[in-house]
């Protein structure tokens, strides 16, 4: 990687704009005070600021703010590696997934491992992060279903969420409001990184059995064509109540189901994830209903296929049935009439 | 007259009554009218003394003059009181510490209700001795200013207690280039306001509030001033308010309110990501490309008309593109622009290059408006989240590039070329194959490109398969030559 030239300080005072502030004040002071978009938009303004807002470091420590987990030394180790470090992770997890086309072409680069940084925020702090690397090339990930767990099956987080006292069982409303996460999928060897969740829950429904809370994060994603044409990418959170009141996170993980509601085999998920992370764009969210916006827009095309694939398989019947009594009466005269 | 009789201890005293200032002064007492009504300081009382003589006094604190002792009821009532200013300018039993004062005007105050008949009231004061210092800016003007104002400082502490300076006019403190005497009075009205203890949070809260309340570009000035004087409360002011200034707003928002030149290439405004080489082909062809995009955009509002006759013949460039087969060492001009991508490029491309040369074979018909669909999406009045966007898909990149050089090739041409001696077809076809020639190439065949232009000057009369030809010949060379060259 090439270092960027630095600009040299200004000299000379012209009429008093930002350029007449030294260098160091405007790094120093000004901009640690901005968050990540606004910083990505002063790198935008002019080559000045450019210089001064690609630092490094102030990236990183917008990254590590939003994100607690990527203190990770798993995660802080493949940081560096990607074409401009922090800022360039950042602008690939910050926005939203949007990958609505799919593209004819093949992946390239045959990614080893995932490495999943997972953070759960509830009132938009931080309860539960977590790094988790998966293995790809294996025959076993490709052939069983695509399914990525953080938490082990007895395994419980605690958290500091109270229940309200009011409510026997735990809030589903509650839980609906407030509670974000970021679900960061992270290819090292490729070097890019994507948000897989809509950072707002796009459903949550208690479970009939156990009557735990189940939050469920998607992201809709282009697949391959025919069943598969839309690919959810879910992720899970179940949530239960302890006897003392506090919320505990029982279950977190991810799932790939196609159009029909069939989990994806490793294989096939790990196309479309691959797919998306080089093809998809990331824009900004436009408001917090879009995930839930997107996501309800997938349930419609699902009805809408099954529908569709009803009609197919009732026609398909007739004409079976069809040429059923077609043959048995061309028998029978055949016999009859001989 | 009578009335104001003060101890003699003092030696000249200025007492400020509403509108009149009495003034005794060597033994005489005048009056003088008030300059200005700025400085009035309340005297918060502290305690009531019953004198041993039945009277009552009144103990006043005044935070700069100590401590003022007054008998109320002979001279003035107790709306008067209020406005009571005390001020010393020469007095021989000085000390800070009130302490001190008060004991010291006790004492002087018993001694004096001895003689009550020749005081109607007893005025003790002790007072730091409000000396002043000297600051000079960098265009030469000199200006007095209270030392305990300039104290809040701490380079002009440093300077003060260090080297002694300040003390004269002609010793007067340096203060940096970037103070000017408008930005200093400033800095001393924060100054003025805040090393004065008695205030709460909260007004010092609303004062700031109040006192940010300027243009950018004086509150640019004065953070650089704040930081040249070291004044760290007022550098975290300043800062966080052009912080929030500064939050929120798009690229081009931030270049219009601070007057910034909008320097940068497309490509850079568009590649969060990408890792900006410093390769300066790169650049001049970054800037080759922005410019040429700029010239496009405003001749595309002028010449819609032209559109048409652009939409030229696609089946040769189809042809010349079947030539450019294999070519897996030869990497998109903007794919150097992303060092960190270059082996996926070259890998991609081989693969990618059917269908995007099939794109943008059939799109030079579309370039016109893919310009203006692309080019709106590089124009800097975007919003962050397409800033935010990662680059746009290779295809799309190689239809910017190919939509880049068609057509302004087409211009470029013009200008070298003499119309007259063009056949139109011909033309177009000449700028096609030079416009693929230089799509395909990154910029060290620049100068292959300025050969062939020459050329083609001279060979205008061939006819379009020896043109072709030729253009195959170098092609061949090109690939034979072109890894090495690159």
């Amino acid at each position: 990687m090439v270092a960027l030239p630095t600009p040299p300080p200004p000299t000379t005072i012209q009429g008093g704009t930002i350029s007449t502030l030294h260098p160091d004040i405007l790094q120093t002071h000004i901009l640690t005070l901005l968050d990540g978009p606004t910083l990505a938009a002063t790198a935008c303004a002019s080559s000045e600021l450019h210089a001064l807002s690609t630092e490094d470091k102030l990236w990183q420590k917008i990254c590590t703010s939003t994100w607690p987990s990527i203190n990770d030394p798993i995660v802080r180790s493949i940081i560096p590696t990607f074409p401009s470090g922090h800022r360039s992770f950042f602008s690939d997890s910050y926005p939203l997934l949007h990958h609505n086309h799919h593209s004819s072409s093949f992946p390239t680069t045959n990614t080893e491992c995932f490495v999943s940084a997972v953070d759960i925020y509830y009132k938009n702090v931080p309860i539960f992060s977590k790094v988790e690397t998966t293995e790809t090339l294996s025959d076993w990930f490709k052939s069983s279903p695509f399914r990525l767990d953080l938490l082990e099956p007895k395994e419980f987080v605690q958290t500091w969420i109270q229940n309200q006292p009011s409510e026997k069982e735990l809030s589903v409303e509650q839980l609906e409001e407030n509670i974000t996460l970021s679900w960061i999928l992270i290819d090292p060897k490729g070097r890019r990184a994507m948000n897989l969740s809509s950072e707002r829950p796009v459903s949550v429904q208690r479970h009939w059995l156990t009557g735990e809370v189940v939050v469920k994060f998607s992201t809709i994603m282009a697949g391959d064509g025919g069943e598969k044409e839309y690919v959810e990418c879910g992720v899970m959170v179940c949530c239960g109540e302890k006897e003392g009141g506090e919320v505990e996170v029982r279950e977190v993980s991810m799932v790939m189901e196609d159009m029909e509601g069939k989990n994806l085999a490793g294989k096939d998920g790990l196309v479309i994830l691959q797919e998306a992370m080089e093809w998809g764009e990331r824009k900004k969210g436009k408001g917090r209903k879009e995930g839930k916006g997107r996501y309800e827009e997938f349930v419609e095309r699902k009805k809408e296929r099954k529908e569709r694939m009803k009609k197919l398989e009732k026609a398909l019947d007739m004409a079976c049935i069809a040429t059923g009594i077609a043959v048995f009466v061309s028998f029978w005269t055949f016999i009859l009439f001989r | 007259m009578a009335r104001n009789t003060v101890r003699k201890e003092a030696s000249d005293v200025k007492l400020r009554k509403r509108e009149e200032i009495l003034v005794f002064e060597g033994g005489q007492l005048r009056s003088e009218v008030p300059k200005a009504k700025g400085n009035l300081v309340v005297g918060t009382q502290q305690s009531v003394l019953l004198g041993s003589f039945g009277a009552e006094f009144i103990f006043y604190h005044m935070p700069e003059a100590g401590l003022a002792v007054v008998k109320p009821e002979k001279i003035y009532n107790w709306v008067e009181l209020e406005l009571l200013e005390l001020e010393i300018l020469d007095i021989q039993c000085l000390h800070q510490a009130p302490m001190h004062t008060f004991f010291l005007s006790y004492y002087l105050f018993i001694f004096s209700l001895k003689l009550p008949s020749f005081f109607d009231f007893v005025v003790v004061f002790c007072m730091k001795m409000k000396s002043y210092i000297w600051l000079q800016t960098a265009d030469g003007s000199v200006q007095q200013v209270e030392e305990e104002v300039a104290m809040f400082c701490p380079m002009i502490c440093r300077e003060i207690i260090q080297a002694g300076m300040g003390s004269s006019k002609n010793h007067a403190i340096s203060l940096p280039q970037r103070v000017n005497p408008a930005i200093l009075g400033l800095i001393l009205d924060y100054c003025r306001f805040h090393h004065v203890p008695g205030h709460s949070n909260k007004e010092r809260k609303t004062f700031d509030e109040k006192f940010i309340r300027m243009d950018t570009k004086r509150l640019c000035e004065l953070t650089s001033a704040a930081d040249s004087l070291q004044l760290k409360p007022l550098v975290d002011l300043t800062s966080h308010a052009l912080a929030r200034i500064i939050e929120g707003k798009t690229p081009e928002e931030i270049r219009e309110t601070f007057h910034l030149p909008d320097d940068l290439t497309e490509e850079e405004k568009l590649e969060p990501l990408g890792n900006i080489t410093d390769d300066p082909r790169i650049r001049l062809l970054n800037r080759l490309y922005a410019r040429k995009r700029r010239e496009l955009r405003e001749r595309e509002k002028l010449k819609n008309v032209d559109v048409e006759d652009e939409r030229g013949d696609n089946r040769s460039v189809e042809d010349l593109l079947s030539f450019i087969n294999g070519e897996d060492g030869d990497v998109l001009p903007f794919a150097d622009s992303k060092g960190g991508r270059n082996s996926k490029n070259k890998k991609k491309n081989r693969r990618r290059k059917e269908q995007a040369k099939d794109d943008s074979s059939n799109n030079p018909n579309e370039n016109q408006k893919k310009e203006s669909d692309t080019l709106p999406s590089v124009s800097p009045n975007d919003e962050v989240n397409d800033i935010l966007a990662a680059s746009p898909s290779k295809t799309s990149y190689f239809q910017d590039c190919s939509a880049v050089t068609f057509s302004p090739k087409l211009d470029f041409d013009d200008a070298d070329i003499d119309d007259d001696d063009l056949d139109p077809a011909m033309k177009e076809e000449l700028d096609r194959l030079i416009a693929m020639l230089d799509c395909l190439h990154s910029l060290n065949e620049f100068n292959l490109y300025l050969v062939l232009s020459s050329i083609s000057c001279g060979i205008l009369t061939l006819l379009k398969q020896q043109l072709c030809s030729i253009a195959n010949a170098i092609f061949y060379m090109d690939n034979r030559f072109g890894p090495e060259i690159m």
